[in-house]
């Protein structure tokens, strides 16, 4: 018997129906704990029982009783006599039935409107999901004793306020369920959208949450916006290899690597979308849901439906009109229609001064005008001298590849200065960050190669396979071009495939394979040349 | 279990109200009271004077200080309060969500604590 899966599957159950017979969460707490611990010695000598679960709660009842006899012993400590009688001589309510109910009454205590919503949470996976105060604690990044305090305060404001272990009555469910939402929801959110902490503890958040949203689902059964919420939560989720990258950095959606998603994730969260959209649900997890499913439907980023993307953010922005919202579907409207109304739509949220400063907003407005091609007004295209040191790091880090160029160390500022042309000087920036850097440098001094320049482009180790060499690669062309430059050529080491398909992909032909040109530590290597021909230079 | 409702409002805003107004409001008021009277939750309702009217009084190191004015300067008075037998806490917070003063104000619900036995 595997005791901590048990106590995966169990503990919930047993304490929900242990607080259902006792009525106070702190003292069934520690008795199904005391019950675990029974269980842990008693089960590998004597067998496990037949049903573990009547086993602990009858257990944890034994061990609540004894306490309650102890307690009734010191003066002036009130006892519950009455609840005490009944422990001792009721027959319990083991059914399937009794079970369901306990354990969502356990849910709709700790989701109580009366308690502050991060006491909810905390308390939710303190009970429902079983997790130790150290793990909730590091999960919220806060200290351990904070965390205890917290739990401490609300099971205190349970007890003392008599919060009722009920279901909320009819009248209220609908909006009592909302509140559990969240709950989940917040834990998942937690998980997901965390910055910060390692990553595996934001997993676990993610799978508690998911967990909890398919025990709901159970408990609940055809509910379509619990569904709703499960899909969603899945079909995030499922992109959660393809949305980091080996730094633990965001990858934008659109320069994922589709084959790293979940497909048996999507394939269980599309239809659970599908059957609870067919069944009315329309809260803003199932509108999100169907935004993410049709993402998770792309099998490229340029597949994607941004029309009906769009649509449904005009849906969500009717149910929740924030600005973040409105920025999202100006995104989709760009995606849909072209930069130039996304950028109107931007500047319009600017406007209404509500996202001032918000990073988001600047960096969705930098994307558009890249795909609009509006350079000089992407702040800061060009290099300065002040980025020499990131650019330079950034150079040394391509030639730590030992696939990007002869040189064995990154110049000087001065001797870089003077070996490449002024014109053309990009950078690729993200926030106050480089994430690439591109150049050109004179072929020959002779007259008739004038126009006939060397291309340099190089990005930052953690941002490749993100498109910024793309990106370098596009302005570089319309710069040289600008500058009069008629060929741009590139020497590339064979085994450098991603250079090649980049030049591949931007008109650069193969002029042809050079072999044993030059010597780097001591082995002979072989460069493939290739040039790209201007159609409006000369 | 006992309750306290502690109904809070803007003592301003009801100078303000006009005659007819509130005494529309001092009957919705005391259709509330019947109706917890006939549900047996009712122990007793009082309405306050205005903060005005309050004196505020600590004894330290055995001698009084007597002051003008209520406890704490809030946006919301304490205007008058319910004391009340419920259930639990649901019960209790949907009595108060039928008492007028939360329409008016704020309504705090504090458990009293129980008689020690």
């Amino acid at each position: 018997m595997n005791l901590e899966s048990l106590y995966r599957e169990e503990w919930r159950r047993v304490l929900a129906t242990t607080v259902r017979l006792t009525g106070d969460f702190d003292l069934s707490e520690e008795a199904v704990q005391d019950a675990f611990v029974a269980a842990l010695e008693q089960w590998p000598r004597d067998g496990a029982p037949s049903n573990p679960y009547a086993w602990l709660v009858s257990t944890a009842r034994h061990r609540v009783v004894d306490q309650l006899r102890r307690r009734a012993r010191f003066p002036g400590k009130p006892v519950a006599f009455d609840r005490l009688a009944i422990l001792e001589t009721s027959e319990i309510d083991l059914s399937e039935t009794a079970m369901v109910d306990d354990q969502l009454r356990l849910i709709f205590t700790c989701c109580h409107p009366a308690l502050a919503v991060e006491a909810q949470v905390a308390l939710t996976l303190r009970t429902v999901c079983g997790l130790t105060t150290e793990e909730i604690a590091r999960c919220f990044l806060i200290p351990v004793a904070t965390m205890a305090q917290r739990l401490v305060r609300v099971k205190r404001k349970i007890r003392d306020a008599q919060l009722p272990f009920a279901m909320p009555p009819r009248d209220r469910l609908a909006e009592r369920l909302d509140g559990v939402m969240l709950v989940v929801y917040l834990v998942f959110t937690e998980g997901y959208a965390a910055t910060s902490g390692q990553l595996w503890i934001r997993r676990q958040l993610c799978e508690e949450a998911i967990r909890l949203g398919r025990l709901l689902c159970d408990l609940i059964p055809r509910n379509p916006e619990l569904r709703a919420l499960l899909a969603l939560m899945l079909l995030h989720h499922s992109r959660r290899d393809g949305r980091t990258g080996p730094d633990e950095e965001i990858v934008t959606l659109e320069e994922q690597d589709r084959s790293l998603w979940d497909r048996r994730q999507i394939a269980e969260g599309v239809p659970l979308l599908e059957a609870a959209l067919h069944d009315g649900a329309k809260s803003e997890y199932a509108i999100q849901a169907a935004i993410a499913a049709l993402h998770a439907r792309a099998e490229r980023a340029e597949d994607t439906d941004w029309a009906q993307i769009a649509r449904l953010y005009d849906a969500l922005l009717e149910k929740r009109p924030s600005p973040v919202v409105q920025l999202n579907r100006a995104a989709a409207i760009a995606m849909a229609e072209g930069p130039a109304k996304g950028l109107a739509l931007i500047a319009e949220i600017e406007a209404k001064g509500e996202l001032a400063g918000y990073h988001l907003l600047a960096a969705a407005r930098a994307d558009l005008l890249r795909r609009e091609r509006r350079w000089a007004e992407a702040a800061d295209a060009y290099m300065q001298a002040e980025d020499w040191a990131r650019v330079c790091a950034i150079y040394q880090e391509g030639i730590a590849t030992g696939n990007a160029t002869f040189e064995q160390s990154a110049p000087g500022w001065e001797k870089w200065d003077s070996s490449h042309l002024p014109a053309a000087r990009l950078v690729a920036r993200s926030g106050g960050d480089i994430l690439g850097w591109a150049a050109l440098s004179p072929v020959s001094s002779r007259c008739a190669y004038a126009g006939v320049a060397e291309v340099s482009i190089y990005v930052a180790e953690r941002a490749r396979g993100r498109g910024v060499g793309g990106e370098l690669m596009a302005r570089l062309i319309e710069e040289s071009e600008a500058a009069g430059i008629w060929t741009l050529q590139a020497g590339i080491f064979p085994q450098n495939v991603a250079s090649i398909a980049l030049h591949q992909r931007f008109g650069f032909r193969m002029v042809g394979h050079r072999e044993r040109l030059g010597q780097m530590n001591g082995r002979w290597r072989d460069v493939v040349l290739m040039e790209r021909r201007s159609q409006v230079v000369g | 279990m006992e309750y306290l409702l502690l109904i809070y409002d803007v003592e301003a805003d009801i100078a303000k109200m006009r005659e007819t107004d509130m005494g529309a409001m001092y009957q919705e008021f005391g259709r509330f009271t019947e109706g917890i009277q006939k549900s047996g939750n009712f122990r007793a309702g009082k309405q306050l004077e205005p903060v005005a009217t309050a004196t505020t009084i600590r004894v330290r190191d055995g001698k009084p200080t007597v002051t003008d004015g209520p406890f704490a300067e809030t946006r919301e008075q304490l205007g008058g309060f319910y004391w009340i037998e419920a259930k639990d806490l649901d019960e209790a917070l949907a009595i108060a969500e039928r008492c007028p003063g939360a329409r008016i104000g704020s309504i705090e619900v504090r458990p009293i604590v129980p008689p020690r036995t």
